[in-house]
């Protein structure tokens, strides 16, 4: 018993564990999906930032692009006019012609405003010395100036093609690029002078984008040693050199920008993504090409935070909507589980009704069998019996049956025996009477037509009288050494009964007394019990009950005798039955053996 | 001839016993009553008897007994069995074709007592 409670008791905790562990499992996959879901969404975030970004950046190296070129294109266009000029000077030096030259000039001068504003087209000779000029309104002459010691004018000396200057100072200490086309002399070996104009670099790139504000997108362009032409980020760096130190105090040597203008300035374009201390920037580069050589230099500068705060809008939209759509799965999936969970119990209940309903048919099914084959049992004892029964009764029909016969016929072969074949003829009448009547009785019990004469008698007279008829039998028979005693009570014991079975009753029990009692005596004793009952016995000192049958005594066709049908016990008990007595039978404990019936009356009360 | 011819009867009913004993004796056949099969027994000489009329219900020892007993003792005796039964005969037909069923008229005995004599 022990044992069992610790198991159950173990197998109720592995269920309570089996419980947990689906639920921690519910859990972990709840929590690894949505774990899965943020990664796959952050994932998808950052893939959209970097698409935007991109189309942002490619976007950005192409409208560098078009700004380079255009500035090339704007650059180029002066330089034509320059070279327009030089081709009038060399098939008229200028002086000649003065006024109708001037008139050209001035129409180019106004050509060149009107791309840049430029303060003059000045005209050098051999010696770099300015000699003549053509002013922009009421700008300072620059007659007289040599030129000489300029870094561009040595190189265009020495290349003799036109040329851009790097950055420099302007004798108006603006700072300035020139743009200059030397003139040769007619055999193009000797160099003649030079046409340029100067250009002043703030005014110039302006157009182009903005180089005044560091917060938003702006505008850096180097000439090609690396100075800052035009920048956005600090008007002060204006004409400062990227590499001096200035500048990369500024720039906080951010390694990534260096590498970036570095490659610029080499000629090679692209991109940047850095933070030097101002926020992520992207920059993109492009040189400003001229017939196809790099002359400038153009970074455009863009602050990310603006676009990312954009990007972010778009993403924190989708993230919300993303949310509620996971809320909404979740919801769902939850929902659904608890129905599972609910169905599942519900479905548990329905089985283990169902089990217990099988449980109790099959039981009720077995019961059923056993009692079917009971019954079953039952019917084939009750078919031998009927059988046994049919073949005793016809026995015991036919045998006084045949002596009538007879000795009715032997009356007419004997006429001098006619008093003895009249007393078997009586003698057999008699047995076929009783017979009959058991027969009859038998067949009122069964079919509930049973029914008392009930009458007031003194039920000494009626004992009397069997005893006595008993007794004339017996005499008769001479055949046992049989004495019956009858006890009498010494008062009358008063019965309201079915007088006449009553006497059957006590007959009964005689007779059969006398059937297995082959020597000794029969005693019948009849005696108040108490005030309600009257008990009668009859004990003999014959064979006793006899084993096999003291079971069923008193049920139907039960005889071990030779004679009789097997129903007067059967009968005997019905009758007191009805009258609401009891009879019963046992062997005798005694030496002398034998066995002794009993039944017991109610007496009857006046009222 | 034949009516003087010697029946054994064995029946517990002395009644039955009497009657039939008394008619075939009626008819001039000699006939040797026994009301028990152990008296029969006890009392048995082989080739005395023609015929053996048995009843076969009898306490102590039934008829087919007696009758497997007699036949032991005497292999020509006719044996017929007596029976107020009502079943029917196949368990007792190995042994004879010979019954009488009661209740029978005393001239129909006789009648069939003659002509099992006669057979033999």
């Amino acid at each position: 018993m022990k044992d069992e409670k610790a198991k159950k008791k173990i197998s109720g905790k592995l269920s309570i564990n089996k419980k947990n562990i689906i639920l921690i499992l519910i859990i972990i996959i709840i929590l690894s999906s949505i774990g899965l879901f943020f990664f796959l969404q952050t994932t998808t975030e950052e893939n959209i930032k970097k698409s935007i970004f991109n189309k942002f950046r490619d976007n950005k190296i192409e409208s560098t692009t078009i700004v380079a070129d255009h500035i090339a294109s704007d650059l180029q266009s002066v330089m034509l006019i320059l070279q327009g000029i030089v081709d009038l000077v060399s098939v008229q030096s200028p002086g000649a012609f003065e006024e109708k030259f001037n008139k050209i000039l001035n129409e180019k001068l106004s050509s060149i405003n009107k791309i840049t504003e430029v303060n003059g087209i000045y005209f050098l000779n051999n010696k770099n010395i300015i000699k003549y000029e053509m002013l922009s309104q009421l700008n300072q002459s620059l007659i007289g100036t040599d030129l000489s010691n300029k870094n561009y004018i040595k190189q265009m000396n020495q290349s003799l093609k036109p040329s851009f200057s790097n950055g420099f100072i302007g004798t108006d200490d603006i700072y300035r690029i020139a743009l200059i086309v030397p003139i040769l002399s007619n055999d193009s070996s000797r160099y003649a002078g030079a046409v340029q104009v100067t250009i002043s670099t703030e005014k110039f790139f302006e157009h182009y984008g903005n180089i005044h504000d560091v917060n938003s997108q702006f505008l850096v362009v180097y000439d090609k040693k690396g100075n800052l032409l035009a920048v956005g980020a600090d008007k002060s760096l204006l004409g400062e050199n990227f590499f001096n130190e200035k500048v990369q105090n500024f720039t906080n040597h951010n390694p990534i920008l260096m590498n970036n203008t570095v490659k610029l300035l080499q000629g090679i374009s692209g991109y940047a993504i850095y933070d030097y201390g101002r926020g992520e920037r992207l920059t993109t580069t492009y040189p400003v090409l001229i017939e196809g050589k790099p002359e400038y230099f153009v970074q455009i500068v863009n602050p990310t935070l603006s676009l990312y705060s954009e990007i972010n809008k778009v993403i924190i939209g989708e993230e919300v909507k993303t949310f509620f759509l996971l809320l909404g799965t979740i919801a769902a999936v939850a929902s659904l589980i608890v129905i599972l969970v609910k169905w599942n119990i519900i479905l548990n209940k329905e089985v283990k009704t169902r089990t217990s309903e099988l449980e109790e048919s099959n039981k009720l099914l077995k019961g059923t069998n056993e009692e079917l084959l009971q019954a079953n049992e039952a019917l084939k004892i009750h078919d031998r019996m009927q059988k046994e029964f049919i073949n005793i009764a016809s026995h015991e029909i036919k045998t006084p049956v045949q002596s009538i016969l007879g000795f009715s016929q032997l009356l007419g072969m004997y006429p001098e025996k006619q008093t003895e074949f009249i007393d078997s003829l009586q003698r057999n009448a008699y047995r076929l009477q009783r017979l009959s009547n058991d027969l009859l009785e038998v067949t009122k019990i069964e079919s509930k037509a049973f029914k008392l004469k009930k009458e007031v008698f003194t039920l000494n007279d009626t004992i009397l009288k069997v005893v006595k008829e008993q007794n004339t039998i017996l005499e008769n028979s001479r055949e046992r050494e049989v004495k019956l005693i009858l006890h009498k009570p010494n008062e009358p014991i008063i019965v309201e009964a079915d007088n006449e079975r009553i006497g059957a009753v006590v007959s009964n029990l005689i007779s059969n007394a006398i059937k297995f009692t082959e020597v000794g005596e029969i005693i019948i004793n009849v005696k108040k019990e108490n005030s309600q009952y009257v008990l009668v016995s009859v004990r003999d000192t014959g064979s006793g009950i006899d084993q096999r049958i003291s079971a069923k005594l008193f049920s139907k066709f039960t005889t071990t005798s030779f004679q009789g049908i097997g129903l007067g016990l059967y009968i005997s008990k019905n009758i007191i039955k009805a009258h609401g007595g009891r009879i019963w039978g046992e062997n005798n404990k005694d030496s002398r053996g034998g066995a002794t019936f009993y039944f017991r009356l109610p007496l009857f009360v006046e009222d | 001839m034949s009516n003087y011819a010697k029946i054994l009867l064995v029946d517990d009913d002395k009644d039955i016993a009497l009657s039939f004993k008394l008619a075939l004796q009626y008819e001039g056949f000699s006939v040797e009553v026994f009301d028990s099969s152990i008296k029969a027994l006890e009392n048995f000489r082989p080739k005395s008897f023609k015929l053996a009329l048995i009843d076969m219900k009898m306490p102590e020892m039934d008829g087919i007994e007696l009758y497997k007993k007699i036949r032991n003792k005497d292999e020509l005796i006719k044996i017929c069995f007596i029976t107020a039964y009502d079943w029917d005969n196949d368990q007792v037909k190995e042994f004879t074709d010979c019954f009488i069923k009661k209740p029978i008229t005393l001239e129909g005995l006789v009648k069939m007592v003659k002509r099992e004599i006669e057979q033999i």
